[in-house]
């Protein structure tokens, strides 16, 4: 009799497990911590998708601790740094995103200052390749200005300027998080923005004009090339019949003083008193009556400038 | 009062089983460690009423035995690319062996480890769900966690937000 009893108490706590157990399931995660390790042990691209699962898996898979491992990681064997020419640019996170694939990518002007994308998390290496200018544009803003006024005391000292900048970080992209994302996702929202950036195919004055500088090399044809000097040249990824040549000394050395200037009128100069020019929007430039360069992004998210006769490539890329 | 360690726990499940481990393999569970101890009594009875006993009964398994084969430590990021091998012990693979432990009983592991504050076995279980959400999309995941699913008004909300995840990386 007893037996019984039992037995039937334990149907029905199989049936009641049963029946909770689509609610253990939805609930698990509830409790602060459960998710947070499991999020903890995926790569980026499973965390992605976690964060479209729903609201809970959202806010716990876009905090700044999980992604700011992925976005040093992004970076890791990256040139250069991201960021947009325009401040009414989409913001990729905060949902009024309509740079879909279906439309064209937005036609920037170069001509306009560049903005480096308040949402890019700039990672101690991103930032160890920036001038002190460079870094002062992020801080030409309203928002921005007031706040780190100490900042302009230190202008003249690359040094000072990044340390400042590594110190504070978190406080400028809590500044900058005020207009366009919530705290706790800033590394997040880097991520994305990159993702976004290393697209772009309209190079910026700020790029161009990197201390990092370009290499540049001359297309010479195999055939005008004695066997034995060949091994002086570069292969041309893109044609074994073409060699390469590098042009000694580097093109955008820092022992010129060369800046493009930002007027409407589009003029710079090149280190040696000739004019540059932007055509088509930025994808082309062209150096006086050169024929002109063609923009492209290497893999690992630097520049290549293509003409007939040469490449520049930015360095390390 | 019971010399630290020698003493017993019996803990008493939500459907009234009981389970009984030394004092020194309860120890693991933060829970547990604090409980108060019967004065001047070797034996103490908890009550884990969140727990039902099928799941409680592996709870005290894996605290017995972890009582005398320490789990290493899970690194991040992790070291493999599977589960077995970034847990190399084999008792520890096979405690949560899919043959051996059902979907529904690695959630209430889960529960019952978050609970209990047993910080080796939530670790072990929080890596094999890791490892089956592995390669699955967001949809995938909902499923397999039994999780609502959204409104047509959020997908397409979450899938303008997050346009960039399907773009090509």
């Amino acid at each position: 009799m007893e037996d019984m009893q039992d037995d039937t108490m334990r149907l029905s706590l199989d049936e009641a497990a049963d029946v909770s157990s689509n609610y253990i399931h939805s609930r698990v995660f509830d409790s602060f911590g459960l998710l947070e390790t499991i999020l903890s042990y995926v790569d980026a691209k499973e965390l992605l998708q976690s964060t479209m699962v729903n609201r809970r898996w959202k806010l716990a898979g876009r905090s700044d601790s999980l992604w700011k491992s992925h976005i040093q990681k992004l970076w890791d064997d990256k040139v250069g740094f991201a960021h947009l020419c325009e401040e009414d640019q989409d913001c990729a996170m905060d949902g009024t995103n309509n740079n879909n694939n279906k439309q064209p990518p937005k036609q920037q002007d170069p001509t306009k200052k560049p903005l480096i994308f308040w949402r890019s998390l700039y990672t101690a290496e991103c930032v160890q390749k920036m001038t002190s200018s460079q870094i002062m544009s992020i801080f030409d803003h309203p928002l921005l200005r007031d706040k780190f006024l100490q900042l302009q005391q230190l202008a003249n000292d690359e040094i000072q300027v990044k340390n400042f900048f590594k110190m504070h970080m978190l406080d400028i992209m809590s500044v900058s998080s005020q207009f366009c994302c919530f705290h706790s996702d800033i590394c997040f929202g880097s991520y994305a923005s990159s993702l976004q950036d290393c697209k772009r195919d309209v190079i910026t004055d700020l790029e161009l004009c990197s201390p990092m500088g370009f290499d540049m090399y001359f297309k010479i044809a195999r055939d005008d090339v004695e066997e034995a000097d060949q091994i002086e040249f570069a292969p041309y990824e893109e044609s074994e019949e073409i060699l390469l040549y590098e042009y000694g000394g580097g093109f955008f050395d820092d022992s010129f003083d060369f800046r493009m200037t930002l007027r409407q009128d589009v003029h710079s100069h090149h280190p040696t008193d000739l004019t540059w020019q932007w055509l088509d929007h930025g994808r082309r430039l062209q150096v006086a009556s050169y024929p002109p360069l063609t923009v492209s992004r290497t893999k690992r998210w630097g520049w290549k400038l293509e003409n007939i006769h040469a490449i520049l490539l930015m360095r390390n890329t | 009062m019971a010399d630290e360690g020698n003493g017993i726990i019996r803990l008493r499940s939500s459907d009234g089983k009981v389970f009984e481990l030394t004092e020194s393999a309860a120890e693991i569970s933060e829970l547990l460690k604090d409980s108060p101890r019967e004065e001047d009594d070797e034996v103490t009875e908890i009550d884990i009423v969140r727990v039902a006993s099928p799941c409680l009964e592996k709870v005290v398994e894996f605290m017995k035995h972890y009582d005398e084969e320490k789990m290493k430590e899970i690194p991040t990021p992790l070291g493999g690319s599977t589960f077995n091998e970034v847990m190399d012990q084999p008792w520890y693979q096979d405690f949560v062996s899919d043959e051996k432990m059902n979907r529904d009983m690695l959630f209430n592991m889960l529960s019952a480890a978050n609970f209990l504050g047993i910080k080796p076995l939530l670790d072990l279980t929080c890596l094999k769900v890791t490892f089956q959400i592995t390669g699955k999309n967001a949809e995938e995941i909902r499923e397999l966690l039994r999780l609502p699913e959204l409104t047509p008004e959020e997908e397409a909300k979450a899938r303008e937000e997050h346009s960039w995840i399907f773009e090509e990386a």
